[in-house]
């Protein structure tokens, strides 16, 4: 009789080990490899289609098959949906690596395309060879070696404008009250894009505006501040308006100058995980009374700044609503040397905001109308130098 | 004692270790064939859906293509946002590869939109006989034709059509919604809900589909025995109704022709050749030139209605494609005096490749050249007399182009042609 119940039980045991370990397995094959009914393969089978049509019968140069590849990739990011994830093939990825560094090889000027196409300057660089060589804001770059400008896109003219550090550029410049074109030539040289300028206004009222968050900004504005805090002011005026962001490392970084301690930033990814950004602590403007200037122009890392100064409540904003890009790409070199813009978080400002789409509202609302520009009027700094005084 | 002891401790530790070995081997025998069911379930049932028709041989990957998934291991891995499904992905890479070749002509186009092409190039399709478009994300009835089943069914211009069948209307593109009329089997039946204004209840509409042909061909008889002849679209029907028309067009007495081909976007190319061939008796219609460089020559056919009736062809910015074949073979053969702008210039040949799963591809295979080895693409066609509507004439509903067509023909017959035609003057009664 025990014998029997031992048996059964040695049965019953035996048979629920057993059926628990074949969920068991099943359940992880499951989670290895879930089942899909239309793989990408299958899917892409598509694909291969259209490209041995487009092989053997496009009417035409041959197209690269390196070239139909980048088109590829361009057209399965677009499937994203996110205009923030983009692809540049190396030619371009080279100058947008350039631009991250806040560094490059050039004339050293701010430029724009006309509305004849042609390249406009808008603004000369200290001290760079634009500068050195007396061009001036206005000045229309008509020719670049010999190249009509207006038969180029500002891509291509602007890659044709720089060159290896020392090499010579002949340019045809037209200026406004001159009869006749003329040339000139300047010397390419290290550039260096001043992602700061500052400087102090009436009653001790410092004034800084960054224009960029490149590598370079948070050891410039580091450098400003040293300067300007010198003269000892008693208010300071950050001017992010159009300032179109760049690195959430300098974001944080130079966010740390205003604010002493917690946490300036956090970002969500994919995979659910928080990251946060603390702030790195030894600012030199943690206390300063301060406001901060923004526009629909500011975006991104300047919006990561305005959004922690105005959670820490360390400043007000002045100005308009932001632009509102609240997601961070990452930036990603491949093996050929092309270059991928992925977003792979959202950020989120110290009171848990999320201001993707929507952007930061200002505490005192000013617009500036074409009226205002025309006139070389700014309300928007007048209105925070009255604030400051008022305080 | 102690020994016994001893024995039976060390019977249990066996007893306890052969028992645990054999749970451990039932337990991974067990494992392996649950996992093994679930991998070669799936993976069997994927192999088995793989599509079968085979259209056209996949490319080889090659090397250069890497980078794609390397692009894509990084999207996979760390995108922040909902992934598209397989199928947007391999359409967004197709219509990204068909860009890079930089060809407005050279492009993709999903099933839906597929279908409804092939349906408006063979100018007919199962549907009700009424157009529509998408208003406010409903489709408006902008036209219904006479003695159709939409008209039979009380449909009317003005109608607001809301849902299709109890499919809803909004959300859909306005091709999804009108391939839910159009898309289906002649002799079924469609239930229209339909808003009207002064109706306070929607009403349901049923109609039965039917074969809706799309005329391509306008003509009429006009003063001084002038026949017109207006060609809106080259379609697989269109050579037929040119011939209908022509022969309407002699039998009421037409001895010289106008022929229209403004706004004409072109269509196929066959149709093009035997239109052309229904004027023009040998000789070369067009050239089509290939990737290699060879031309291959599209030669009329004999046994054209109208070889010799003077004739003056109409075009503007709008003729493109097989319009301008045929005008470019009419000028070139001064067979006919072109008359109004110079043409869009779309001299290219695309060809249609159907991929797998019912979506297609255009492709540019081939440039065009008119007898004279005159490239279309870009350049068109220059009229022989160049006349431009003002604003003002559009306005007042004037066709200053038919005007001068009109009166050169009338010149042509009392044989006073343009001093630069070389057009022979044919007398009354010849044809």
């Amino acid at each position: 009789m025990r014998g029997a119940v031992k048996i059964l039980v040695a049965v019953l045991l035996s048979a629920l080990v057993t059926c628990s370990a074949y969920l068991g397995g099943y359940g992880a094959a499951f989670f290895a490899h879930p089942p899909s009914q239309d793989t990408v393969q299958d899917q892409f089978r598509l694909f291969w289609e259209s490209w041995q049509i487009v092989q053997d019968n496009f009417y035409g140069t041959p197209v690269e098959p390196s070239t139909l590849t980048y088109g590829a990739i361009r057209g399965a990011l677009d499937s994203l949906g996110d205009p923030h994830t983009w692809f540049a093939a190396p030619q371009d990825a080279e100058r947008i690596r350039e631009a991250a560094t806040g560094q490059y090889t050039g004339i050293g000027a701010v430029v724009n395309e006309n509305e004849s196409g042609n390249v406009i300057i808008v603004r000369p660089f200290e001290g760079g060879p634009a500068e050195q060589a007396g061009l001036l804001p206005g000045d229309v770059i008509l020719e670049v070696e010999g190249t009509d400008t207006a038969g180029l896109t500002l891509e291509q003219a602007v890659s044709e404008i720089r060159g290896p550090a020392g090499t010579p550029v002949r340019l045809l410049v037209g200026r406004d009250g001159l009869q006749e074109p003329f040339e000139v030539e300047l010397v390419r040289a290290q550039i260096e894009i001043p992602s700061v300028e500052s400087e102090m206004l009436e009653r001790r009222i410092a004034y800084v505006k960054l224009n960029d968050f490149s590598a370079n900004a948070p050891a410039q504005l580091h450098a400003t501040l040293i300067e300007l805090v010198a003269s000892t002011p008693d208010s300071l005026i950050l001017d992010l308006r159009d300032n179109p962001g760049g690195l959430l490392s300098s974001s944080v970084d130079i966010a740390s100058e205003f604010i002493a301690e917690g946490i300036v930033v956090s970002e969500k990814n994919s995979s659910g995980l928080d990251e946060e950004y603390r702030s790195r602590g030894d600012g030199l403007a943690t206390e300063i009374p301060l406001v901060v200037l923004v526009n629909e122009g500011t975006a991104s890392a300047a919006e990561i700044v305005a959004g922690a100064i105005r959670d820490h409540e360390r400043g007000i904003l002045i100005g308009e609503t932001t632009l509102g890009k609240g997601s961070v790409q990452s930036p990603i070199d491949l093996s050929d040397g092309s270059h991928l813009r992925l977003t792979i978080a959202h950020w989120f400002t110290p009171d848990g905001q999320l201001i993707h789409g929507d952007g930061l509202h200002p505490d005192i609302e000013v617009t500036l109308t074409e009226e205002d520009l025309a006139n070389e009027e700014d309300p928007q700094l007048d209105r925070a130098i009255e604030y400051l005084q008022e305080r | 004692m102690e020994k016994s002891r001893a024995q039976r401790l060390l019977v249990l530790g066996l007893r306890a270790l052969v028992l645990g070995c054999v749970l451990a081997t039932v337990s991974v025998g067990a494992f392996t064939v649950g996992f093994a069911a679930q991998w070669m379930g799936s993976h069997g049932q994927s192999l088995g859906e793989v599509p079968q028709i085979v259209l056209h041989p996949a490319a080889e990957e090659p090397q250069e293509f890497d980078l794609f998934w390397e692009v894509w291991d990084h999207v996979e891995k760390d995108f922040y946002g909902e992934l598209p499904d397989n199928q947007e992905f391999t359409y967004g890479a197709i219509r990204g590869m068909l860009r890079a070749v930089q060809d407005p002509y050279t492009y993709f186009i999903e099933p839906s939109d597929h279908r409804m092409e092939e349906a408006h190039l063979e100018g007919r399709y199962g549907g009700i006989g009424a157009e529509y478009v998408m208003a406010a994300g409903y489709l408006e009835v902008v036209a219904v034709l006479e003695d159709s089943p939409a008209q039979m069914a009380g449909l009317r211009t003005g109608d607001v059509i809301t849902a299709v069948d109890g499919t809803e209307v909004l959300g859909l593109s306005q091709s999804e919604a009108i391939l839910l009329i159009r898309g289906r089997e002649v002799g079924t039946e469609v239930a229209l809900s339909v808003i009207r204004h002064g109706e306070s209840e929607p009403l349901i509409i049923r109609a039965v589909r039917e074969q809706v042909e799309v005329p391509t061909v306008v003509w009429e008889l006009r003063e001084h025995d002038i026949g017109y002849l207006r060609i809106s679209f080259f379609g697989a029907r269109t050579s037929g109704e040119v011939s209908r028309a022509l022969e309407g067009l002699k039998a009421g007495g037409a001895i010289q022709l106008v022929l229209d081909l403004r706004d004409n976007p072109g269509g196929i190319v066959t149709s093009a050749v035997e239109v052309s061939s229904q004027f023009i008796d040998t000789g070369v219609v067009f050239y089509e030139r290939d990737k290699e460089g060879h031309d291959k020559v599209f030669n009329a056919r004999r046994g054209g209605a109208a070889l010799n009736m003077p004739l003056a062809v109409l075009v503007n910015g709008g003729t493109a494609s097989a319009a301008e074949i045929v005008g470019g073979a009419l000028q070139d053969h001064e067979r006919g005096h072109l008359i109004g702008e110079p043409t869009f210039g779309k001299g290219s040949l695309q060809s249609i490749h159907e991929l797998s799963d019912n979506s297609s591809i255009h492709v540019t295979i081939a440039h065009w050249l008119t007898p004279d080895r005159h490239e279309i693409e870009s350049a068109g066609l220059t009229p022989d007399e160049e006349i431009t509507p003002s604003e003002d004439a559009l306005a007042r509903g004037e066709d200053p182009q038919l005007d001068a067509a009109l009166h050169y023909l009338e010149e042509a017959t009392v044989g006073l042609p343009d001093s630069d035609s070389c057009q022979p003057v044919v007398a009354r009664g010849v044809l």
